[in-house]
């Protein structure tokens, strides 16, 4: 029987392969004042990127949540070494590019989706649609998660 | 504590900054709005010490018209203004609007924390590249040799009239020494005073010193 957890992992593999990005992952924002991170990550080179803990308002789940919206930092960006500093998840796994897609319930964000590359990349607007697609397929599993204890990989 | 009210049309927007501000770092938020109209009438009602303020709310009253109308009613509220636009046009009608404050979405979050802090105590806020635009403008205006002041306004000749008689000689001493009628160093004299808004001699005097004009030795 496969479980959520088995299904975003899944999730997450096929959103890499489909996307030929080199990273992937799922952030919960289950209790954001106990600080957030990278539950599920496809991909990653190291340990590292699950074990970074975001304070509230700090890095890209900060930026997500004061734009309310998604944020894309790729090629287009001119000063995107410099953000790159900003957020660790992008110095853990030497990501160059990254696109991060908040998965709504109505008013409340409740995670983010990442895909992330290790060269210097320009996201096309047809990948962060799907990207997109894939968030709000996430949103039921999410709330599924959350009526157990949350798990990762 | 500071009260907040987070105005801001994306409901998103909203929710995510109550859940970032409300309850640390001694701010609370007390309320939002979608619109300046909602703004407007959520300031009334609830009297925040500071109004976080979307620019740009395509569905109703923007920010800007909001900011204005705001500091009519209750000067006393400090407005942040918190945009996405890194754009000095939008800057300057901002703090022409009357906004203590003025930053980006993509701002580091201590930096927000910052910000409200600092307009909550009467102080003005401005993200760093903001801040030298500003300056930029202001230098560019000096360059351009627009008026700074009311000094700026005076002729050459007025602010020689203006060196004589804070130096304390008379109209007639100053008419012979330029050679010019005792009736053309009055008419100067009441010019450069009306121009500086100055009544009386020894406010000539003061003023003259603190532009760095006598000279003792």
């Amino acid at each position: 029987m496969i479980t959520i957890k088995d299904h975003i992992e899944q999730v997450l593999d096929s959103l890499r392969a489909r996307t030929g990005s080199d990273f992937s992952g799922l952030l919960l924002m289950d209790n954001p004042d106990a600080g957030l991170r990278w539950n599920f990550v496809s991909g990653n080179r190291s340990i590292r990127s699950k074990q970074i803990i975001l304070r509230p308002g700090q890095g890209l789940p900060g930026l997500v949540m004061r734009l309310g919206r998604r944020v894309i930092l790729d090629d287009s960006i001119p000063d995107i070494r410099k953000l790159r500093f900003d957020n660790p998840i992008m110095l853990a796994e030497n990501l160059h590019a990254v696109a991060v897609i908040p998965i709504l319930k109505e008013r409340d964000i409740l995670g983010l989706l990442m895909i992330g590359s290790r060269k210097p990349t320009l996201y096309s607007s047809q990948l962060i649609e799907m990207i997109e697609q894939e968030a709000e397929m996430l949103s039921p599993v999410i709330e599924g998660l959350k009526s157990g204890p949350i798990s990762s990989r | 504590m500071i009260r907040i009210l987070v105005v801001d049309d994306h409901i998103v927007v909203r929710s995510g900054l109550m859940a970032l501000l409300n309850g640390k770092n001694g701010m609370e938020v007390i309320g939002d709005a979608a619109d300046g109209q909602e703004a407007i009438q959520k300031a009334q009602e609830l009297k925040p010490d500071v109004v976080l303020m979307d620019f740009s709310m395509p569905q109703g009253m923007d920010g800007l018209t909001a900011t204005l109308e705001l500091k009519k009613l209750l000067p006393d509220i400090a407005v942040l203004i918190l945009t996405m636009h890194d754009d000095e046009e939008y800057l300057f009608r901002a703090i022409q609007a009357g906004a203590s404050g003025y930053i980006l979405k993509s701002a580091p979050h201590d930096e927000l924390v910052s910000a409200i802090q600092s307009v909550a105590t009467g102080s003005a806020y401005l993200y760093p590249s903001a801040t030298k635009r500003l300056m930029n403008e202001y230098l560019d205006a000096m360059k351009n040799g627009e008026p700074q002041s009311a000094f700026d306004t005076l002729s050459e000749r007025e602010r020689e009239i203006l060196s004589w008689v804070a130096k304390g000689y008379s109209n007639k001493e100053i008419a012979e020494h330029l050679i010019i009628s005792v009736k053309t160093v009055e008419t100067h004299k009441s010019n450069l005073m009306e121009k500086l808004g100055l009544k009386t001699r020894p406010d000539l005097v003061k003023y003259a010193m603190k532009k760095g004009m006598l000279n003792f030795e």
